[in-house]
């Protein structure tokens, strides 16, 4: 569309009494050829000039300050990864040291446990051993009160006996005789 | 077209007047007011640089984003087109991109003066990058360089016909790139003027064209930028060339 | 006034090659929104390529233009 109007503008100039009357100043300003050498000259030269100072003074500086920059943001990000990196080996550190405790701590209960159920067993053990050993002792000394008392109704019913038949029947009984009658008689008796 | 005093042709804003008049070995090199306007960009491109550079903080200030946008963004444009054996030449590309730039940008100020409206500016750096290239890419790679007018993979009996066009078309690159930019700047700067002239001719009325100036100013910045990085991805690619013949 | 005549007209007629880059840069612009759209994320890496191809073919059209400022004023 620029192009239509730049036509449109053209040929308006083109017939403008200006340049029709202007006749050292004809045609495009472009297209003459006089002005080229000094353009191109001092073309030549800014070009030159702005291409030195600008490697020189700015480019450097400026890649610097990228480059920099990109060193920093790298360096920091592989900081970053490696902070990572220790937070994590440590956090499984402590996980293990954690689960290693837990360990020591159940060992250390089972162990007591183990213990104090020892303890009770032979606690317990000991006082059945006492408790039977007393019960025999206290049979034993049943049986021997027993057979000292079977031993006395023994002596007493020989005693009773001899003196009975000394009395009523009068007659002397010797000690073997009455002692063997008594034991028959103890002995239907149970 | 002006009111009153002398006729304002829309291609007065392109006259080259001499300010100073030199002469080295009968070659005219007077400063002129083109010359004049290139200083000035030098000037300017150079001192926004060097501003933009001198506090070279790792957090970049508002000036030190954009001169670090330019870096990055030539070299981009370098290393995507031209590969990495380009960005030697990244100094050169980038003086390129930041001149044309400029100029662009200058002209669209009033009453300025737009180098790169001028055919001999423009013919000149294509003329040189062209050259440039071409003798960098016999240097590099001496006769087989040419393999540039002929791509492989070509039946035999076809080759004569495409190298005459590939010769040829190599041979408008620099017509091309050149008349692009020339023209691009001095089509959008006429139309401006005939457009502003339009705005005094037509008194009260004159706000449509005045609306339509603006418009088109807003339009010419952006094709002052697009010139610019056509210009230089341009070299880009033609600088991939020198570098990788058998396309 | 003949030549002159002749002049302004063959400007105009060179000026209609302008016609067939409005019907490039039409054709690109269309076809680089209809992919866009169908493709939108793809869309940035081929816009340099897009201003590249416009201004290259801008580029032919000035061509023309150029042949048209050469026969006015040249």
């Amino acid at each position: 569309m620029r192009q239509i109007f730049l036509g449109l503008a053209l040929a308006t100039a083109a017939v403008s009494p200006a340049l029709a009357e202007g006749a050292e100043k004809k045609g495009l300003p472009q297209l003459r050829f006089e002005d080229f050498p000094p353009q191109i000259f001092w073309l030549v030269i800014s070009f030159v000039v702005l291409l030195v100072l600008l490697s020189t003074l700015v480019l450097p500086k400026l890649q610097g300050t990228i480059e920099g920059r990109k060193a920093k943001l790298e360096g920091d990000l592989a900081t970053a990864v490696s902070l990572k990196d220790e937070a994590a080996a440590a956090i499984a550190a402590y996980e293990k040291a954690l689960a290693a405790a837990r360990q020591r701590a159940n060992a250390i209960a089972a162990e007591a446990k183990a213990q104090i159920e020892a303890a009770a067993a032979a606690r317990k053990a000991e006082l059945e051993a006492k408790l039977a050993e007393e019960a025999k002792a206290a049979e034993v000394r049943i049986n021997a009160t027993k057979a000292a008392a079977l031993a006395e109704v023994r002596s007493i019913a020989l005693e009773a006996a001899r003196a009975i038949a000394t009395k009523v029947a009068g007659i002397e009984v010797d000690d073997a005789s009455a002692a063997s009658a008594v034991d028959a008689a103890l002995g239907r008796n149970g | 077209m002006a009111a009153g005093g002398e006729a304002h042709s829309p291609l007065e804003q392109f006259e080259i007047t001499r300010l100073v008049d030199l002469n080295l070995g009968g070659v005219d090199i007077s400063f002129t007011n083109s010359a004049l306007w290139m200083v000035i960009i030098v000037a300017l491109s150079t001192l926004f640089f060097v501003i933009a550079t001198s506090r070279a903080a790792i957090v970049p200030g508002r000036l030190q984003s954009i001169a670090e946008l330019s870096y990055e963004f030539v070299a981009g444009l370098l290393r995507d087109n031209a590969g990495k054996e380009g960005m030697k030449y990244f100094p050169f590309v980038f003086t390129i991109f930041i001149f044309v730039l400029m100029a662009n940008m200058l002209g669209m100020v009033p009453y300025s003066f737009t180098v790169t409206s001028h055919l001999a500016v423009t013919a000149t750096m294509s003329l040189i990058i062209i050259l440039g290239i071409t003798v960098l890419g016999l240097v590099k790679h001496g006769f087989g360089f040419f393999h540039v007018f002929l791509p492989s993979g070509v039946p035999m009996w076809l080759a004569p016909l495409l190298i005459v066009i590939e010769v040829i078309s190599y041979l408008t690159r620099p017509v091309s790139l050149a008349v692009r930019l020339f023209a691009n700047m001095m089509a959008g700067h006429t139309t401006l003027k005939v457009f502003a002239g339009f705005v005094v001719a037509l008194g009260v009325a004159g706000v449509v064209p005045l609306l339509f100036v603006v418009a088109l100013t807003a339009l010419e910045v952006l094709i002052a930028f697009l010139q610019a990085y056509i210009f230089t991805i341009l070299t880009c690619i033609y600088l991939h060339d020198a570098f990788h013949p058998h396309h | 006034m003949e030549v002159e005549a002749a002049k302004m007209i063959g400007a105009g007629l060179a000026t209609l090659g302008l016609g067939g880059v409005g019907i490039g840069l039409g054709n690109l612009f269309s076809n680089f929104v209809a992919g866009a759209l169908r493709n939108p994320s793809a869309a940035p890496k081929v816009f340099p390529n897009l201003l590249l191809g416009a201004a290259l073919t801008e580029a032919l059209g000035i061509f023309s233009l150029l042949i048209g400022l050469l026969v006015l004023f040249g």
